[in-house]
Order: structure tokens, then sequence, then C-alpha cells
């Protein structure tokens, strides 16, 4: 794909991410922020926020699996969640973590079950519109992009 | 915009909020050796300390505030105990970095208020409020805090604008502070 068609093909993507609030200006901003200082800095960032996710994700499941969840410590994973979904611009995430957190403080154990495994599908489906737009940098960046 | 000799020391227990903040800093030209990361509040306070028993100054402190252990505030008062101990001039300007609930008469921006924190912003933090924090800590670090009194900027709502309001009640809690909300939607 030549330069300018690979270009179209990230802001679109970007477009369509933002408008089904998949992601929002907070991702965009962090785009800017790479620069040939920093040339890895998106990569860097989306791979932490993917590790960090999934890992979260998986403790969340875990704790609210148990006879008597500890809800305090599931709120304190789910605000961090949702601080570090905040700063990745990771906007339907961050909802989820506000509404989880909502349950968790109403020991809500069913509700929270449901809300995890809606963190667990949206993350999934962020995960692989972000490794669609790493892709896409990854091309752009071989074609001599900046 | 350089704020000479600047350090600005990061705290938080998630390490995709302190690569972003490291980023944004290097981008408003703070170096990356200039930047002290903590990942709790106990070691906050610990490099503070350490960098002020080795007679360096660190400008800005941005501090989240729900951490397992010490959390921001308890940070918070502690650094101020210290250079109120240590009588270090205007003292480290403080920000918090949070994703609670920050909203007028909410209980974590009094929290913030009363353990003597000079800002409040929320997580979602952009390069203008990261600009705007250090020429704040340059502001205080030059001294002119006796000629201002404590304003407070109304917390946005997306899209609202910014009311300013005079708080002397705030103001008498730490004479000559300024005292800001920064809204990333402002």
């Amino acid at each position: 794909m030549a330069a300018a068609a690979v270009e179209q093909a990230i802001q679109q993507l970007l477009q369509q991410s933002v408008h089904e609030g998949l992601l929002d200006d907070q991702f965009l901003q962090l785009i800017q922020l790479q620069d040939e200082s920093n040339p890895d800095f998106v990569a860097e960032v989306v791979e932490l926020y993917f590790e960090d996710s999934a890992s979260k994700i998986e403790m969340l499941q875990q704790k609210l699996a148990e006879a008597a969840p500890s809800y305090s410590q599931v709120d304190a994973l789910v605000h961090q969640f949702k601080g570090s979904s905040a700063s990745f611009g990771a906007h339907t995430m961050a909802l989820l973590c506000v509404q989880l957190r909502d349950a968790c403080h109403a020991h809500n154990q069913g509700v929270c079950q449901q809300l995890v495994l809606q963190l667990r599908d949206s993350f999934a489906v962020l995960k692989t519109r972000l490794e669609q737009f790493m892709a896409l940098e990854t091309q752009r960046k071989q074609l001599g992009g900046s | 915009m350089v704020l000479p000799g600047a350090r600005v020391l990061v705290v938080d227990d998630n390490v995709v909020n302190r690569v972003v903040l490291r980023r944004l800093l290097a981008r408003a030209d703070i170096s990356p050796s200039s930047i002290v990361e903590a990942s709790c509040g106990e070691s906050a306070f610990e490099a503070y300390q350490e960098i002020l028993t080795s007679h360096g100054t660190i400008s800005l402190i941005l501090m989240d505030l729900i951490m397992p252990g010490v959390d921001g505030w308890e940070a918070c008062e502690r650094i101020r105990r210290l250079e109120a101990q240590r009588a270090h001039g205007s003292g480290a300007y403080i920000a918090a970095v949070t994703s609670e609930d920050i909203s007028p008469g909410s209980f974590a921006l009094q929290r913030c208020w009363d353990c003597g924190m000079d800002a409040v912003m929320g997580k979602a933090v952009n390069l203008d409020n990261i600009i705007e924090l250090l020429r704040l800590a340059c502001t205080l670090s030059d001294g002119e805090q006796s000629c201002r009194h404590a304003v407070a900027h109304e917390a946005c709502t997306p899209g609202a604008a910014a009311v300013r309001s005079s708080l002397e009640a705030e103001s008498q809690r730490l004479p000559g502070r300024l005292q800001q909300i920064l809204c990333s939607d402002c």
C-alpha cells in the first residue's frame, strides 16, 4: 500500500474507533507525543496497556469467583484499571470500570461478574483494533512516514 | 518551556500512567534525568526526603491518590511536615492526578486541600495541563506566593467553560498557596 493510502487507513481506523467509543481524544493525544526522539512511544504504551489490562481482568475474574469476594481488593483493582484506561484513552474500558466500581460498592457479585465479562469482551475488541493500528503504523514507518 | 533545574517526582502505582506522564514531561522539555518515579506513597516520601537531604529540590510532584499502603494524601502530609521541619522554602508544588471524583464538595477534593496539595486534576492528562502545572510550579518557586490569593476553577463538565471563584476560606488554610483544579476538558 502506498504511504498516503496507509496514512488514510490509519486515520479512518482511528476515527471509527473514536466514533464507536473504543478510544477517545486521550489516545489521539498520545499519538502526538511520539516523535523522532521517542519513535516507539505508542507501541510501548500499547504493549504496557495490553499486559496490564489482561492481568487485571484475570485477577478480577479470580477474585469475583470466590465465595466471599473482598470488595475492597476488587475496588482497588478496578480503580487502578479505570485510571490506566483513562490515561491511555480506552474510553469504553474506563466507563465499564466506573460501572464496576458502583457494583462493587453495592457488593453485587452477580453484576460485578457480568461487568468483568463485558470488560473482557471489550478489551478483546480494543486489542484487535489496536493491533490493526500498530500493523498500519509499522507499514507507515517502513514506507518512510514520520 | 523549561523550568531551569527543575526536578519532577511522578508518583503512581500503575506503570501505564507513569510512562504517559514521563512522556508528557519530556515533551514539556523536562529531561529524563530530571524525572524521578515512585510507585507508592511510601517510596515517594523516601525519594523526596533523600533529595532534600542531598540539598536537591523537587519543583513539581504529580501524585496519584489511591495507592496501596501510603496513599497520595498521606504522602503529601508527610512531605509537608518534612518541608516545615526543614524550613524548606516554598516547598514542592504538589498536584494530585486522579480518577477519583474531584467535583466541588467531593471528599477527595476536600482531602486534597486539607493535606496541602496545590492542584488537582483528572487522569486524562494532556500536554497543556503539564505545561500549566510546570508554570504554576515555577511561579511558586519564584516566591510570588505573597501576591496571590487562593483561586479555584470549578470542576468542568465536558464542553463547559471554567468558572473562577475566590475561596478565602481555602487561602486561610494554606495562606499564599495557589490552589487550582485543572480540567483536561477546559
